[in-house]
């Protein structure tokens, strides 16, 4: 799977690219929102992992100014902490799941998959029939 | 191919980039004169596409100050100014073509290419095929061979690959890399140019005895025959 880690910190990133790439997956790691926003126009992931709490940025209103720009990869967002208030905002600016630090490499790997069989069920469109002389295709 | 676009409104860059991109042009983009100056003779372009008004320096001063410094690069004045004098003063003082505003997008390009093909036997011009070992890269029909296979690229790879190609040798920082091909340009954390080059490898050199596309550690990258 291709997957997008918006990350700040470098020890993070090192760690959840390790992790990730172990599983086999192809990760593309950047620092902020602006660039995520205009990589995602340009390739196609599967799943985006974002933290909440980056340094410059807020990362809620990343996916909020992802959402509005019509990108609708799904996205695992990196919380400090599980309050009403983070899971309400979760929710709120679009997000998908999220993924409680600190975290070990099994419990990213879990929501990962959680979120990966989320997204192969959206409902596939209903076959299609045609006749074409008395024969059913 | 390479662009310089020096223009001030963030509508018509955004328009133009997108376009452009489109047509395999990589686009630099300029603010201001000033920075349209400085990049215009720190790189070689294909083409210029330049704004007459502009904040710092206008686009008068920078064709003036470009052609008075031998930058023969063509130039293309993109200006909502629709005044005979202005026109005939740009094309005299050494402005190649004069486009108003607003323009057919599809006029734009034809007068790129009608550009490109004036001043294709100028001596600073790049050929269209990019030759490194048995690899070739065709800048006008954006095709890429190895030992006569035609590999197909992904538009990102394609950049990447022609940026490395036009200049043998040389290493290419992942900064200008990445400024180059994504038109990133803050400090970035990002391992997307070492994505890419591990995509173009997989395609241009996994299957080959001979590598072309070598890491400089803790540099960058070069392509070497």
């Amino acid at each position: 799977m291709r997957m997008l880690l918006i990350e700040d910190d470098r020890g993070l990133v090192y760690f959840v690219e390790k992790a990730l790439a172990k599983q086999g997956h192809d990760v593309i790691s950047v620092n902020n929102g602006q660039f995520a926003a205009k990589i995602c126009k340009e390739h196609v992931f599967d799943l985006v992992v974002l933290e909440a709490d980056l340094a410059r940025e807020d990362g809620f209103e990343v996916c909020r100014m992802m959402r509005r720009q019509q990108i609708s990869t799904p996205v695992l967002m990196m919380i400090q902490d599980n309050l009403p208030g983070s899971l309400a905002r979760i929710v709120e600016v679009g997000a998908n799941d999220h993924l409680l630090k600190p975290f070990t490499a099994d419990d990213m790997n879990r929501k990962i998959r959680k979120s990966l069989i989320f997204r192969t069920r959206i409902p596939l469109p209903r076959p299609v029939h045609a006749r074409l002389e008395g024969a059913t295709i | 191919m390479r662009l310089l676009l020096i223009e001030d409104d963030d509508r018509i860059v955004q328009f133009l980039k997108r376009g452009l991109e489109a047509e395999y042009y990589a686009v630099d983009v300029a603010k201001d004169g000033q920075t349209g100056i400085d990049m215009a003779e720190g790189v070689s372009y294909d083409v210029i596409i330049l704004d007459l008004m502009l904040p710092v320096k206008g686009g008068r001063e920078v064709y003036q100050h470009l052609r008075g410094a031998q930058v023969q690069t063509p130039i293309l004045v993109l200006s909502a100014v629709d005044v005979l004098e202005t026109k005939i003063q740009s094309l005299r003082e050494g402005v190649d073509d004069y486009l108003v505003k607003p323009f057919s997008f599809e006029e734009l390009i034809a007068r790129l290419q009608a550009l490109k093909r004036r001043s294709g036997k100028a001596p600073r011009e790049e050929p269209e095929l990019l030759e490194v070992a048995d690899l070739q890269l065709n800048r006008a029909t954006h095709e890429v061979r190895r030992g006569g296979e035609l590999i197909p690229l992904t538009y990102k790879e394609f950049l990447l690959l022609e940026y490395l190609i036009r200049s043998p040798n040389k290493v290419m920082s992942r900064a200008m890399i990445l400024e180059h091909v994504w038109g990133y340009h803050y400090d970035s954390l990002t391992n997307i140019v070492d994505v890419y080059i591990r995509y173009l490898r997989n395609k241009v050199d996994r299957d080959f005895s001979k590598k072309l596309i070598q890491t400089v550690r803790g540099v960058g990258y070069k392509i070497q025959p």
